[in-house]
Parts: C-alpha cells; sequence; structure tokens
C-alpha cells in the first residue's frame, strides 16, 4: 500500500498519461479476454443456452490437440502466415521507401496504394473473386492474351494456388499500411545524417543497410508483430473467396475458430482455441521483441 | 497549453452527446436482407401499416446481412437480446427451437385459422414436439431448367424424366470443336451447393439423415446414398460434363454459366431465373424448365423460411400480431411474386399468378415432391460446415473414394446430429 | 548522366508496376459501375462499358439511406481519429520520456487483445456494450474503434517520440512552458508524419470495419457504409451493378481525407528540424 503511493506519488504524471488508454483496454477487453480464458476449460455449448457451461478441465484441450485436423490447419496457418507476412513487408517497405523519393507524380502513388486498403472487404473479396473467375474472370482472360493458355483455368480447385490466390489479395490489402508507416517513420531520419553517409562514400545500398534499417528498427519490429498478428488471424478473405474448400484444403486458425464457435456452437472448443492461437502469437512477438533487443531494445 | 486544453474539454464534452438515447419501448422485427428493393419498400408498408393500427408501436425493421445473420442472431439471442420477431431459414429454425429459444405459435396459429394451410414442406422445419416454433412464410423449390433451342439441335424430343435419360441428354448436348475443347457443357455442376444434389439421395430411395430410437442418424453411408453420391460425382468427374472449376461452384457461379451459354441444364428455384434474365436477356425464350429427373422415385428440397417470436420477446402478443400481418393475403401473394417463391400459406399457392405462367406452373408441380432437410438440431452445424459439400469435393479432388468420403461423412453428421 | 536516367527510369518502373496492382481492381468496379446490368456478365470479359450508364448510380441513391449511413461512418471515422490520436499521443509521450513500473507490461498488454480472434470476444462484448447502454449508439462504436486501433498509434508514436531529441522540450519548458505545453507545440509538430500515418490507420479502421457495426447496430438510422453496401448482398442474388456503384461512393471520402492528410505526412520533420 505504501509502495503503491510512492508509486504513485513518483510516477504520477506518466500513469495519468496512460490512464485514458487504460480505461478503453480495461472496459472493454478485460472482461472477454478473462470470459475466453475462463471458458477455455468449460464446456459451453450455444445450443443449450440455459444450461451453465459446465467445468471439464483440459478436456478442450485435449481434444484440439488430438485432432489431427487441428495440426494441418496449423500448419497451413503457419505458411500462408508466413508468406504473406514476408510479402507484405517486403512490399510495404520498398513501396514505402519509394514515396520517400521525390518524383512527379507521387501524390497519385500515394492515392493509388492507398486504394486497395480501403475498399471495403466484404466488396473487394467478391470483386477479386470474379476477377479470379475460371469462365468470365478478366485474369484468364488477359493472361490468355498474352498467350498463355489459361482458358478456363481453376484458382481455387487447389490448395497451393488457391492460398497464392487469396494471398495476393491479403497482401494488397495490407502493403498499404506498412508502406504508408514506413513513409512516416523515413521522415524522422534528418537529411543530414543522410548526407553525412553519403560523404563517408557509402552507396544507396549501404546507406539503406547501415542507416535507414537501424533508424527504422523500432517501426518495423510493430509492424511485423502487427502482420503477423493479423496474417494469423486471417479470416475475411478466406471465407469469402474459398470458404476453407476444397475439401477444407485452404482451412485456416481463423476459419477453424468461426466454425467451432458458431457452427458447432462449441464456445469453451472456441475458446481453447484462441487461447492456443493466442499463446503462438505471444510467442513469436517475445521472440522478435528478443531479436530486436539484441541490438538496443524495448527501452 | 490552451489549446491543448480546450481540445480535451471539447471531446469530453461531446462524447456524451455521441450516445443517442436508450429506443423506447420499439417492437425489433429482422428480416434476412433480400437484395431486393421492392421486398424492401413491401415491408416498409407492413411496418406503416402495423403502426397505424397500433400507434403506440414503435416497429424497427432491420434487413439482416445476409453473411453474417447466423452469427448476428446467435450473439443477439446468447447476450440476452433477441428480436421480437425474426425471418429463419428453414434450416436455422430447428437449431433455435431446440435451444428453447423460440415462442410456441400453436394457439396463435389456430386463432388466426392458418392451422391447417400451411406449407407441409416448410413446415416440418418448425415442428419439434408436436409444438409450432415457427409459421411457413415462403417456400419454394428447385426444378431442372435447360436450354430448349440446345435440346431441339440435339434431336431430343422430351425433357428427362429419369437419372439415364438426363445423362444421355446432358451428353447429347456438349459439345466440341475441332481441337477438342468444350464449347458447351452438358451440365452446370455445383461442388459447393449441397441444397441441388442432396435429392439425388432420397431419388434413390435413400435418406440424408433419419430418427431411430429417438435420436438422429445419416443416412450418407446407404447403398442407396452412395450410388446416388456417385452417380452426382460422376457428372464431374467420369463424364466431364461441367468445366473443371465446377468442383468450387456455388449456386451463383452456376448460374453464370447457364445464363452465358457455357452450361446447358442447370438445378435452379425460380427465384434464381431473374438474375438469369439480368444477366443475358437474350435466353428468356430459349429456356425451358422440367421436374428433376428421378430414379426410384421424384423428389427435390424445399427451401424458404419461417416467421419467428423469440421468448426473450417482451411483447410476444404484439409480435405474433406483427406476424399475423405478414402471414394475410395481401402480403403473402405480393411477397411471393416479388421473391419467386410460393406463398407459406397453401391456399394461396393456388392463386392465378402462380398456374398462368408455363414456368411458375412447373415449379409449383415440382412442390409436391418437395422433402425438408433433417429438422434435427444438430442439422444447423452440418450445414454450417458443409459436411455433405466437403464430402463431395474429398471425391472430386480425389482424396477419397465415395465410400470412404460417406464414411467419414456419417460419422461427421452423426456427431454433431445429437449435440 | 545515364546513371540519373536509370534511377529515374527504375523509380518510374517500379511506381508503374505498384500502381497497376494496387489500382486494377478499383479500375474494374468503376468501370463495372458504370456497365448496364447485361454487360456486367459477358461470356468474353470486356473492359469498357459499351454503354455508358449512371443508372447503377441511380439505383443505389433511389434506395435511400445513403445519406444517413455515410454521415454515420463520417462521424464515427472522424471521432474515432481524433479519440485516437489524443489517447495514443498521451500514452505514447509518458512511455517514450519516462521509465516507471508497468511499462513493458502496458506496451504488450495492448497488442495482446489483438491476438485473440475476434469470434470469442464478440459475445462478450455485445454483453458489455448493451449494459452500458450503448448498442446503436456512436459512443459504443467509437470507444471499440479507439480501443482496437490504440496499439498500433501508441507504438508509432512512441517510436516517433523517442527520436526527438529531449533537449527540444526542455528548452520550450525553460522558457516557461509547462511539460504538457512544451509537448503540444514542440513535440506534436515536429511528429507531424507519425500522426498523420496513425490518423490515416484510425480513420480507414473505423470507416472499414464491419463485424462490430454489424453486432451492435439495430436500428437503421445507426447504420454504417459497410452494413449499407451490404444491402445489395442478398439472400438468393447478389446485384452486381449496385455492389460496384456503392463500393465506388464508398472509397471517395478516404481519399479525400488522405490528400487533406497527406501533406503532413512528409513535411513535418522538414519543418520541425528547422526549427530545433
Amino acid at each position: 500500500m505504501v509502495a503503491l503511493r510512492v508509486a504513485l506519488k513518483r510516477y504520477g504524471f506518466p500513469y495519468a498519461l496512460l490512464l485514458p488508454a487504460l480505461l478503453g483496454v480495461g472496459i472493454l477487453t478485460l472482461y472477454p479476454l478473462l470470459n475466453t480464458f475462463w471458458l477455455s476449460f468449460h464446456r459451453y455449448n450455444l445450443l443449450r443456452l440455459g444450461q451453465a457451461p459446465v467445468f471439464t478441465g483440459l478436456e478442450n484441450y485435449r481434444r484440439i490437440f488430438s485432432d489431427e485436423f487441428f495440426w494441418f490447419v496449423l500448419r497451413n496457418t503457419g505458411l500462408f502466415a508466413g508468406g504473406c507476412v514476408l510479402a507484405t513487408m517486403a512490399l510495404g517497405v520498398g513501396v514505402g521507401c519509394l514515396l520517400n523519393v521525390p518524383f512527379r507524380g507521387r501524390t497519385i502513388l500515394g492515392v493509388a496504394v492507398l486504394l486497395p486498403w480501403v475498399i471495403p472487404k466484404v466488396a473487394a473479396g467478391i470483386v477479386w473473386k470474379w476477377i479470379y473467375d475460371d469462365q468470365y474472370g478478366i485474369l484468364n482472360f488477359i493472361l490468355t492474351k498474352l498467350g498463355f493458355d489459361f482458358q478456363g483455368f481453376s484458382w481455387f480447385s487447389s490448395a497451393p494456388i488457391a492460398f497464392l490466390a487469396v494471398g495476393v489479395v491479403v497482401v494488397g490489402q495490407s502493403f498499404p499500411f506498412i508502406a504508408l508507416s514506413i513513409l512516416a517513420g523515413l521522415q524522422a531520419i534528418s537529411p543530414e545524417i543522410m548526407e553525412a553517409a553519403a560523404g563517408d562514400g557509402a552507396g544507396p545500398w549501404q546507406r539503406f543497410t547501415l542507416v535507414t534499417l537501424p533508424m527504422l528498427k523500432g517501426l518495423l519490429l510493430i509492424l511485423t508483430i502487427l502482420s503477423t498478428v493479423w496474417d494469423f488471424k486471417v479470416f475475411d478473405q478466406i471465407f469469402i473467396m474459398t470458404e476453407g474448400g476444397p475439401a477444407q484444403s485452404t482451412y485456416v486458425m481463423g476459419i477453424y475458430a468461426w466454425m467451432t464457435a458458431f457452427g458447432e456452437m462449441q464456445m469453451g472448443r472456441a475458446a481453447a482455441i484462441a487461447m492456443v492461437m493466442f499463446a503462438i502469437l505471444a510467442v513469436i512477438t517475445l521472440i522478435y521483441l528478443r531479436i530486436a533487443r539484441s541490438g538496443e531494445g524495448l527501452e | 497549453m490552451k489549446k491543448f486544453a480546450l481540445f480535451t474539454f471539447v471531446l469530453v464534452l461531446l462524447l456524451p452527446l455521441l450516445g443517442t438515447a436508450m429506443a423506447k419501448t420499439s417492437l425489433e422485427v429482422w428480416i434476412m436482407q433480400p437484395g431486393n428493393q421492392d421486398v424492401e419498400k413491401l415491408l416498409a408498408q407492413a411496418k406503416a401499416d402495423f403502426q397505424a393500427k397500433n400507434p403506440e408501436v414503435e416497429v424497427n425493421l432491420q434487413f439482416v446481412p445476409w453473411l453474417s445473420a447466423w452469427q448476428k442472431i446467435t450473439t443477439a439471442v446468447a447476450g440476452g437480446e433477441a428480436p421480437d420477431v425474426c425471418e429463419l431459414g428453414t434450416t436455422m429454425t430447428p437449431f433455435y427451437a431446440d435451444m428453447g429459444a423460440l415462442l410456441d405459435m400453436t394457439k396463435y396459429v389456430q386463432a388466426w385459422g392458418y392451422a391447417k394451410d400451411l406449407d407441409p414442406g416448410v413446415l416440418e422445419s418448425a415442428v419439434m414436439d408436436e409444438k409450432l416454433f415457427g409459421v411457413p412464410w415462403y417456400a419454394g423449390a428447385r426444378a431442372l431448367v435447360y436450354r430448349k433451342d440446345w435440346f431441339a439441335e440435339a434431336g431430343i424430343k422430351s425433357p428427362p424424366k429419369t437419372w439415364d435419360e438426363f445423362l444421355a441428354a446432358a451428353k447429347a448436348i456438349q459439345q466440341v470443336d475441332k481441337n477438342g475443347k468444350v464449347i458447351r457443357y452438358g451440365f452446370a455442376f455445383q461442388g459447393n451447393g449441397r441444397l441441388t444434389w442432396l435429392p439425388f439421395i432420397w431419388q434413390n430411395g435413400g435418406e440424408i439423415g433419419y430418427k431411430k430410437d429417438g435420436k438422429w442418424v445419416s443416412g450418407m453411408n446407404s447403398p442407396e446414398a452412395i450410388e446416388a453420391i456417385r452417380f452426382y460425382a460422376d457428372l464431374l468427374l467420369k463424364h466431364k460434363l461441367s468445366p473443371e472449376a465446377s468442383v468450387t461452384w456455388s449456386a451463383l457461379n452456376a448460374r453464370q454459366a447457364f445464363a452465358l451459354g457455357t452450361c446447358g441444364m442447370l438445378i435452379e428455384g425460380p427465384w434464381g431465373l431473374p438474375p438469369i434474365y439480368n444477366a443475358n436477356p437474350e435466353i428468356a425464350s430459349k429456356i425451358g424448365v422440367c421436374l428433376l429427373p428421378g430414379k426410384k422415385k421424384m423428389a427435390t428440397f424445399v427451401g424458404g423460411s419461417n416467421l419467428v417470436v423469440f421468448k426473450q420477446s417482451r411483447q410476444k402478443d404484439l409480435a405474433a400480431e406483427f406476424v399475423h400481418l405478414l402471414m394475410g393475403d395481401k402480403y403473402q401473394l405480393e411477397l411471393a411474386k416479388m421473391l419467386k417463391f410460393f406463398p407459406g400459406r397453401v391456399s394461396l399457392q393456388d392463386d392465378t399468378a402462380f398456374k398462368s405462367d408455363p414456368i411458375l406452373k412447373v415449379f409449383a408441380e415440382q412442390m409436391k415432391y418437395g422433402r425438408s432437410l433433417p429438422a434435427a438440431p444438430g442439422w444447423g452445424s452440418i450445414e454450417k460446415l458443409d459436411v455433405p459439400g466437403v464430402m463431395l469435393q474429398k471425391i472430386l479432388t480425389g482424396q477419397m473414394s465415395v465410400e470412404q468420403a460417406a464414411a467419414w461423412a456419417a460419422e461427421k453428421m452423426n456427431d454433431l446430429f445429437n449435440p | 548522366m545515364m546513371r540519373r536516367f536509370l534511377g529515374k527510369a527504375g523509380i518510374y518502373s517500379a511506381a508503374a508496376a505498384v500502381l497497376v496492382f494496387s489500382v486494377f481492381p478499383f479500375v474494374w468496379m468503376a468501370l463495372t459501375s458504370f456497365k448496364p446490368n447485361e454487360e456486367i456478365f459477358t461470356a468474353v470479359p470486356r473492359l469498357l462499358p459499351t454503354r455508358w450508364t449512371l443508372a447503377q448510380y441511380r439505383y443505389v441513391i433511389d434506395r435511400g439511406g445513403f445519406g444517413r449511413y455515410f454521415l454515420n461512418s463520417a462521424v464515427i471515422a472522424l471521432f474515432t481519429t481524433l479519440c485516437g490520436i489524443f489517447v495514443a499521443s498521451l500514452a505514447a509521450y509518458a512511455l517514450a520520456r519516462f521509465r516507471f513500473p508497468g511499462r513493458t507490461v502496458f506496451l504488450l498488454l495492448i497488442l495482446v487483445v489483438q491476438m485473440f480472434p475476434l469470434v470469442v470476444l464478440i459475445i462478450p462484448l455485445f454483453i458489455i456494450m448493451r449494459r452500458l447502454g450503448l448498442l446503436d449508439s456512436y459512443l459504443g462504436l467509437v470507444i471499440a474503434y479507439t480501443t482496437f486501433t490504440l496499439p498500433f498509434g501508441v507504438w508509432m508514436l512512441k517510436g516517433y517520440f523517442e527520436s526527438i531529441p529531449s533537449s527540444l522540450e526542455e528548452a520550450a519548458m525553460i522558457d516557461g512552458c509547462s511539460r504538457m505545453a512544451a509537448f503540444a507545440r514542440v513535440i506534436v509538430p515536429v511528429s507531424a508524419p507519425g500522426i498523420a500515418a496513425s490518423s490515416i490507420y484510425a480513420f480507414i479502421g473505423a470507416w472499414n470495419e464491419f463485424m462490430f457495426a454489424m453486432t451492435f447496430i439495430n436500428k437503421e438510422s445507426m447504420r454504417t457504409l459497410p452494413l449499407g453496401l451490404q444491402a445489395f448482398f442478398g439472400q438468393f442474388t447478389v446485384e452486381w451493378g449496385p455492389v460496384m456503384a456503392a463500393s465506388v461512393i464508398f472509397t471517395l471520402p478516404v481519399l479525400v481525407f488522405f490528400l487533406l492528410v497527406q501533406k503532413r505526412l512528409t513535411t513535418g520533420l522538414v519543418k520541425g528540424a528547422v526549427k530545433g
């Protein structure tokens, strides 16, 4: 108690500044998170609305881990999310740097890059699905016109190609955010440093790896964390474009959790799946932080 | 500093203003998004009618986004804020009925005199333990839609009545060009459209699911069902009567392929015809409709929806009264004509509007062979997870034989049937 | 000379490639929105309409309600942006300039909620909103969106504030400013690019959001644009033309917002650096 009072006195100002943020997080997220944690040890079927959740210990977890399908979905998700994060970050950083170079039409490019991010997700998913359509899609039409035989080519009948097709959409919708943040980050690097580096004889690539990247480290860290988190949870695009098919071969964790929660109505097991997803993402995040800290770190 | 403080002050002041006052007592009516402005206007008119008769009531009519309807309704029910009146599809009704969330409508329906007048196909989905948990609002069934001109060119005199004739017709209208490329396909296959092909199982004398000793059991791995699944899968797998990509085709894809002259036959309901005419107006005069071919018997799936009242409703009589209004002659007939479905009240299905139209007449005839999917509480889950569709796709992508896939589906269904 | 030319050519070809990739779906959408119904699906895809028409737009506007959805979305997105920037910059400043117990915990805590799939949070969130009487209100959505877009703003701005030497505010404080005034007058202007990026993120996040709006909003008059767009996805049919037209209408305001803030994205530091 005394310690608390001392802490408050000493750190009162920063705590006060954090208060508004904590209020929102506290009101909105604390209860749902604790509720999820608690439910994950219970059997709670929404179909039995009148019955209270029944405590079952680790049963939900046991059932998930012993389900072959879970491991299949986890592998799918890992590969898909990994690929998407790499592509998103590479494209985002590249475009961010490009936008930082003054050239005519930069604003136009800035607006253009924003477009895929802005189009409502449901509409975008449906438009893309149509672009990919085997019979009437513009993509097969253009590719065939260019001399490749893509007539009637089906983008969604096998998992690897379907993942590729959806991946393009996911990356397309997430790289603008990365690009814009990188652009903003680049603005914090003063031109003098760059000029000094150039004066020391550093070429463009060396300037990028030796000056730009280290200066952007904190930003890259949070962007990578957020992209990983989002791509690991990806739901909308797959739900609209493949529905997890054909034959459940494009299931990812997001779909798996949804189907357990609102398909099978097993809220307890869905909560356990969510906890597993959380644990995996938390570990990945800590690894990222560790890597970043090997230089100067979070502090 | 001043600016900053002012900004904070304004923000704090404005925030509470943003939250509008909670609604006064009102009647929540949730209808599935019809994607049809005429229907929206019709229901707005029903709302106005109802408010004119009950001036103290404010009807909050909401069209629920179709793709997320299931999640929204479930969240609202679980969160204790269910609507008063709601439209539920035939596969969703047993689900909420079993949950104990729906009001028994028997006494209301008897008072209105509709007890004997409700469409039996849809009614099947609303009855549980001899209680009536929903009132059939509209109903419709799929039949076989075909290209008359292609049939004539191939010398087919009359539309197919049996599976064999159906297969022969599909093969006959399929056309290949000099290079071996298919330019006309016989059939628009749906790898992702369970409602079109599940009736093949019934046609072969099988069952999708049935009640045995008070428990629901899957019929997917019976010899009749396996034969039917094989027949359907082979249309694509062996006979290649539809483009390769139709492994993942949904009703929308198949409809497009038919509308644009890629495929010559389609299993479709009357509601699917306007979009076809819309996409390709010239096709209207070339379309014929016949009953789905049979094997041991004739069968189709009757779809549609029920109007339900949730038990959580605080004004059940009023809610029922709103259902009564929508079940009246005027709204029943107008709605059916707009949606291209049939009214939920059988006596109105004989209306001249349906009898005089040569195409609607066939669909009306088809309704007589209509059946409902298992009215089991777990069927909703089976549909959400699309167990039948996954089974079919496992066969089509070569992961499993028909027998293996059927056994897989049966096991999965038995698990989900009795939650 | 040659090298400069090659550099220029490289930049423009990269820009062109990015342009095509990001603009293509939108262009396809926009072109489709000017086609009459029978031209939307053709056996051989056609890029341009043979007959340009505004019929799809007229249909969308005739349906009514879009003005109201637009207003709702704009109010919610603007307030989310303002609240988000306000809350995030205060927190980020504390994190950047002070060392205190729980600092790292806080930084990780705000990330935690992002790691859960929304499906399991949505029912408890609904219950909270109902208890607080925030269903069918702007405030409910503003709070939800602010909370869910907070982590990026906090982390981004923290990095930004850290890159600014504290000598800058100290100088202002010696001149007689309080700490908050120094923050508002010195730090905030210099961090304009970071604030601009965070505000675009918050704005688009709120503008685009569907799941919360779908769950928390029941009144027609409180619907947002993403909900309004759903009107054209029916149970049995999709109205393609209107979907495309409505999506184009939906996209434009964000571009206007972007054009308003994009200057800040690139000129902040230059000014600040000169001042500093």
